[in-house]
């Protein structure tokens, strides 16, 4: 399962693991926000911010097969609107690289530099979630004032999916197991609906035992919190770096 | 459909996170005077149990190949009421960013109103408006499948409209507008059947869960959902009006000419002044302002070209680097195992 | 001094009609170390809930000398920790760390406080180390010791715990065993493995359909292989052996 390897991925150790959960979540935004704001028409731009993210895997130890697989799981959605951009521009529009000169559409260019973008800003995306413990990243939310409710809501929600989805697997075996042919679509939906309410009536009395055992520590909706963040001095190293490159390609962007 | 960062622009993508923050923070408030440890284990528990239910799929009606499977919002607001459903959607819509790279960390803005609030709000309120004083099993059905499919829809329709305000597509508004609306009537329609067989299966099983919203939570009065719903209504029709009023094509605005640009020729001229104000505002928010597709001079062409040379150069640096410090220790791969 | 549980006159029956409890009748003194035992349905975890007022009967409960009400709750609570029988279900937070903090910070002790407690704690249990695990990534053993490590950060005076031996291995039941015997606190134990009972408590409790059929000493009790077998019950492994008045493998029925 996907969450499992990004829990597994992120429990390693490296530079980038040990930065503060903040420095990489405020820099992932910022670098997207520059990323998607350069020109629907540019190629080069994008891929040279690629550099970052390339970076951050390699340094956080990310394997490269486990991010193009995930990049081809996600794009389907991106790629099909970013093909659509070549029906409505068919303008031969000139393109110099260098030493090469051709004419390509319009359309064309603007879709290649949406599926560029999206694989960059994805890419530095995967490397803050792989490079970073879901717990540091609930502490950086907590720290960057996102409401107490939520930061434990997202807490709860990642700590009983691994629970529940095994118990999902179960229940899908069991259906697999038995169910040999194709049912008829009322059948198969009857049948869904079925298991989806069997794994509801489960997740329900789980529940309802974490009430008994929060209830039993002294919880009474009161929601407290610990700090546990320090920046340090590779964050900002970090963050200098980030600016410097993304000034850098500012600047390339305006000589293009 | 979870959106992408790059459909959007920079203020539609801060905006949006920015009205979704908000409106999320408004929410959590709200909750808080009501949250018990019986509702926040429920919450937690519940948001784990949306993402195992994901895991069970079915094949689709009329579409051999394709299977369905369940969306949640329209099930948990039911179960735990508006407030507390769209906070466990929008921490559902969080870590399907985060973790599965669902949709981009800055179009998350888009994606929790998209999937989280809206449908959250919209379906309950639908739900309980057909549902009445006297709630029979046919209503039940008949206000689940409704709204579903009314709540997947206003979400499916936003998504046209906010990649339109960014002008990054070229596809044409009506064009992306009509496939969205297609295909999450289909869509909204499994989802409703699905979501009406778990409020079938609950009936049955544990009648307890589905009774009522849970006491203590601000209820929601007739008026509140037929002026919520107009509201909605309201918002959602001017902004269609807005943008597919004069010219089929308006959206393409990004191809408007430019003061600043003089060389940029105008594809076609948009003369709608929000169309246009909203133009103005991406280029002053932008980091950097849009450029022309017609850059060909030669120096521009020497740059890129040594742009990326300069890039490759950089990261097979950066390889050999990490490989130095890799060398010493054994590296975890991910995709083998699991 | 007053007994660490009182249960006086206790009745509860559940909502579909099952008289889970009837006229229970009990003491337990401070220190005690005691077994809650009984067949599959018994009522032992009825009996537990009743003990900590997640369910409300008839009769008195008094804890350490207070009478259970909705009043005094919390303040019972503080005193008595609840574990529950699965550790996935006592485990909710994201990290060993917050969650053997959870009750601490529910105590609303200063910040050092609880970062000493849980440290003390976790290595009292033999979880060293381990605070920033996820509870996923701990085994079923280490799983139970850190529910437990999860109660004993808010130093209860009396512990409940309902089978704390399912799913365990041997050397985990060892150690369980163990670490629970070295406890000073009053412990009360629901399981269903007589073995266990024997090797860890020196009290049992024997229950039946609602009712307190016996309690006293652990040895009298464990050893009396008919009363034992009339509720579905066993003589306990070891003291089979010990005891030497009884055949090694157990004689058919
Ligand atoms: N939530 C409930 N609603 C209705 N009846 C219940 C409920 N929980 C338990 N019971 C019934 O109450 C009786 C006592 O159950 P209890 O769970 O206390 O037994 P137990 O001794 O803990 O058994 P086990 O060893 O299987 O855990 C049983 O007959 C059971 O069917
Ligand atoms: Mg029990």
């Amino acid at each position: 399962m996907h969450h499992a390897q990004v829990d597994q991925l992120a429990g390693q150790r490296s530079p980038i693991h040990s930065l503060d959960a903040r420095t990489k979540l405020i820099g992932t935004l910022l670098f997207t926000g520059f990323v998607i704001s350069a020109a629907p028409n540019h190629i080069a731009v994008p891929i040279c911010y690629a550099v970052w993210p390339f970076a951050i895997l390699v340094l956080g130890r990310v394997s490269f097969r486990f991010v193009f697989r995930q990049l081809l799981l996600v794009s389907p959605f991106v790629l099909v609107l970013a093909a659509s951009n070549l029906f409505y521009d068919r303008q031969a529009v000139p393109v110099v690289f260098g030493p090469i000169r051709f004419e390509v559409w319009g359309g064309l260019l603007r879709g290649l530099s949406i599926v560029i973008k999206f694989m960059v800003t994805m890419s530095m995306l995967i490397g803050l979630t792989a490079t970073t413990r879901f717990n540091d990243l609930l502490a950086g939310l907590g720290a960057l004032r996102v409401p107490r409710l939520f930061v434990m809501q997202l807490g709860f929600l990642y700590r009983y999916l691994f629970l529940l989805v095994n118990r999902a697997d179960h229940i899908l075996q069991a259906r697999k197991a038995r169910k040999l042919r194709h049912l008829g679509v009322k059948k198969e939906i009857q049948v869904a609906g079925n298991m989806i309410g069997a794994l509801l009536g489960s997740s329900i009395d789980t529940a309802h035992q974490v009430t008994l055992s929060m209830q039993a520590r002294g919880f009474d909706g009161r929601l407290h919190r610990m700090h546990r963040m320090q920046f340090g001095w590779a964050d900002a190293v970090y963050s200098g770096c980030l600016v410097v490159f993304l000034a850098v390609l500012m600047g390339l962007q305006r000589a293009i | 459909m979870h959106m992408a960062n790059e459909l959007l622009s920079v203020p539609i993508a801060t905006g949006t996170l920015a009205l979704a923050g908000g409106g999320l923070v408004f929410i959590c408030r709200q909750a808080q005077r009501f949250i018990t440890p019986s509702r926040l284990a429920m919450m937690g528990v519940m948001g784990a149990f949306v993402f195992a239910a994901q895991m069970v799929n079915f094949p689709l009606p009329l579409l051999p190949g394709t299977s369905g499977h369940l969306v949640g919002a329209v099930l948990l607001s039911i179960i735990l009421g508006p407030w507390l459903g769209s906070i466990v959607m929008a921490s559902v819509v969080v870590l399907q960013c985060l973790i599965f790279q669902d949709g981009g960390l800055l179009a998350l803005g888009c994606n929790l109103i998209n999937m989280a609030l809206v449908p959250c709000f919209a379906g309950y309120g639908i739900y309980r408006w057909i549902l009445g004083d006297h709630p029979t099993r046919v209503r039940m059905y008949v206000a689940g499948v409704t709204a579903c499919v009314v709540a997947l829809e206003i979400g499916a329709i936003l998504v046209p409209i906010q990649a339109a305000m960014s002008g990054v597509l070229l596809v044409p508004f009506h064009t992306f507008l009509g496939t969205m609306v297609g295909v999450h009537l289909i869509i909204g329609f499994i989802e409703g059947l699905v979501t009406t067989a778990v409020l079938a299966y609950l009936r049955q099983v544990r009648p307890d869960v589905i009774a009522d919203c849970p006491t203590g939570q601000p209820r929601w009065s007739m008026a509140m959902v037929y002026v919520s719903l107009l509201v909605l209504t309201l918002a959602i029709g001017t902004g269609l009006a807005l943008l597919a009023s004069e010219k089929p094509d308006g959206l393409e605005w990004s191809y408007a000419d430019r003061p600043d640009q003089p060389e940029f020729e105008p594809i076609i001229v948009n003369e709608n002044p929000t169309i246009a104000s909203v133009d103005a505002l991406h280029a002053r928010m932008a980091p950097l302002p849009d450029y022309t597709i017609r850059s060909d001079s030669a120096a521009a062409g020497w740059t890129s070209f040594a742009a990326v040379i300069g890039s490759g150069l950089t990261m097979a640096l950066i390889w050999l680097v990490g490989w130095a410090i890799r060398r010493k220790e054994p590296v975890i791969d991910a995709s083998c195992t699991g | 001094m007053s007994a660490a549980i009182d249960i006086k006159q206790y009745s509860y029956h559940y909502a579909n009609g099952v008289e889970a409890l009837c006229d229970i009748d009990l003491t337990i003194k401070h220190g005690q170390k005691v077994a809650l035992i009984g067949p599959n349905g018994a009522g032992k975890s009825t009996l537990l809930l009743a003990m900590n007022m997640f369910i409300e009967g008839s009769g008195q409960i008094f804890v350490d000398g207070l009478e259970l009400n909705r009043c005094n709750i919390h303040s019972i609570r503080k005193v008595m920790g609840f574990v529950v029988q699965d550790p996935e279900e006592q485990l909710f937070m994201p990290t060993v760390f917050d969650d053997v903090a959870f009750g601490p910070l529910n105590l609303e002790l200063d910040q050092e406080e609880i970062i000493r407690r849980v440290k003390d704690t976790l290595k009292r249990v033999g979880l060293e180390g381990m605070e920033d695990r996820a509870p996923y990534h701990l085994s079923a053993g280490q799983k139970r010791a850190a529910a437990i490590a999860t109660v004993l950060s808010m130093k209860p005076k009396i512990i409940i715990m309902d089978e704390p031996d399912t799913s365990l291995d041997p050397r985990s039941r060892n150690r369980l065993i163990e670490l629970l015997s070295g406890l000073s606190q009053t412990l009360i134990i629901a399981t269903c493995n007589m073995d266990f009972a024997a090797r860890l408590c020196d009290h049992v409790i024997l229950v039946d359909q609602g009712r307190v059929v016996v309690q006293g000493a652990a040895e009298k009790i464990l050893s009396d292989g008919e009363l034992m077998d009339k509720h579905g019950l066993e003589v306990p492994f070891r003291s089979r052996y010990s005891a030497g008045n009884r055949p090694i493998r157990p004689s058919l029925p």
